[in-house]
């Protein structure tokens, strides 16, 4: 004759929920480790690829600097041209400003010194993750551009978002 | 007479399949919010070093000096989101077109026998033109089939 229960509460589901959200929780925290990325208007693409090894990265995020309203406004006789910037990285699990001026010569800046260090370290398979604001002029991308190709960085990535740039911002 | 108890008596007649189906909800909650994670940017990648057009100091080691070299010269008034890139004869402010014009000379070097790797693709950028522009007209050589892509530095604007 079949097992009959009584009226106790079965908790088998419940525990099976929990441990499920446990191991949830473990997966999401893994996935959502931070790169470093910061949030800022990126370039919109259609082409693009996932890069499924984000081990020997190092994502650096190019912000301008100055009155974001003007230089971000719609109207083009109200904007104004981002005219400086800075360079942020996560270097060693730490937030790090890595300045860097238009021209600059210095040999021991930070960013540099950044660069040759994971480059040393992870050596050709060291990728370097390039996130720069979308109305960034090209002379204030430029500078981390070069310090990435005198590293020796030779694995570039642009980040971009996926879709087509809004008309209005045209 | 017989009277039905108030509790109900509930037999085994198999497996249960409660703690089964909560699993899989939960895996399939887990799977939609983890692809949503990583599902809003994605990466143009660039393995060729940057290229001087005026400045020094620039590793060009790696770039093989009998690729052909095709450059895309991209100008832009300051802080304007215009710009107008020049391929060859083809002078546009439109990736659509760049692109057109791109494709037609990677297909003309695809019939001369010209391997795509010993293609490279320059954009000459000048001081003014925003990032945003430079992705497209990357995207625009990318989408051409062209697969070393670079950029220029320094020429001034």
């Amino acid at each position: 004759m079949p097992a009959a229960h009584g009226n106790e509460v079965n908790v088998t589901p419940l525990i099976d929920v929990v441990m499920c959200l446990i191991i949830f929780f473990m997966l999401v925290a893994k996935i959502g480790v931070t790169t470093g990325a910061e949030a800022m208007d990126l370039p919109f693409s259609y082409l693009g690829k996932s890069i499924d090894d984000m081990g020997n990265t190092l994502t650096l995020n190019i912000l301008p600097k100055g009155d974001m309203e003007r230089i971000k406004a719609k109207v083009e006789s109200e904007r104004i041209a981002a005219t400086d910037f800075q360079v942020t990285a996560l270097v060693n699990d730490v937030k790090k400003d890595l300045p860097i001026q238009v021209g600059d010569t210095n040999p021991t800046h930070p960013l540099r010194e950044v660069l040759i260090q994971m480059k040393a370290r992870y050596k050709d398979q060291f990728k370097v993750i390039i996130r720069a604001d979308a109305d960034l002029p090209f002379t204030l991308v430029e500078p981390t551009l070069v310090e990435c190709a005198n590293a020796g960085a030779m694995n570039i990535f642009f980040t971009t978002q996926k879709g087509e740039e809004p008309a209005a911002a045209k | 007479m017989r009277v039905q108890g108030a509790k109900k008596i509930h037999y085994d007649s198999g497996p249960n399949m409660t703690p089964l189906v909560d699993v899989v909800m939960v895996i399939l909650i887990f799977l939609m919010l983890a692809g949503s994670f990583g599902g809003m940017e994605h990466y143009l990648a660039s393995t060729l070093p940057i290229k001087p057009s005026g400045g020094a100091q620039v590793d060009t080691k790696k770039t093989a000096f009998d690729d052909v070299q095709l450059d895309v010269r991209v100008d832009a008034p300051s802080n304007s989101n215009a710009w107008t890139a020049r391929f060859g004869d083809v002078s546009t402010g439109s990736p659509e077109k760049l692109k057109e014009a791109m494709t037609a000379k990677f297909k003309q070097y695809e019939a001369q026998g010209t391997s795509k790797d010993k293609l490279q693709v320059n954009i000459d950028p000048n001081k003014h033109v925003k990032w945003k522009s430079l992705i497209a007209v990357y995207q625009a050589a990318a989408d051409s089939g062209y697969t070393k892509i670079g950029f220029k530095t320094s020429h001034g604007g």
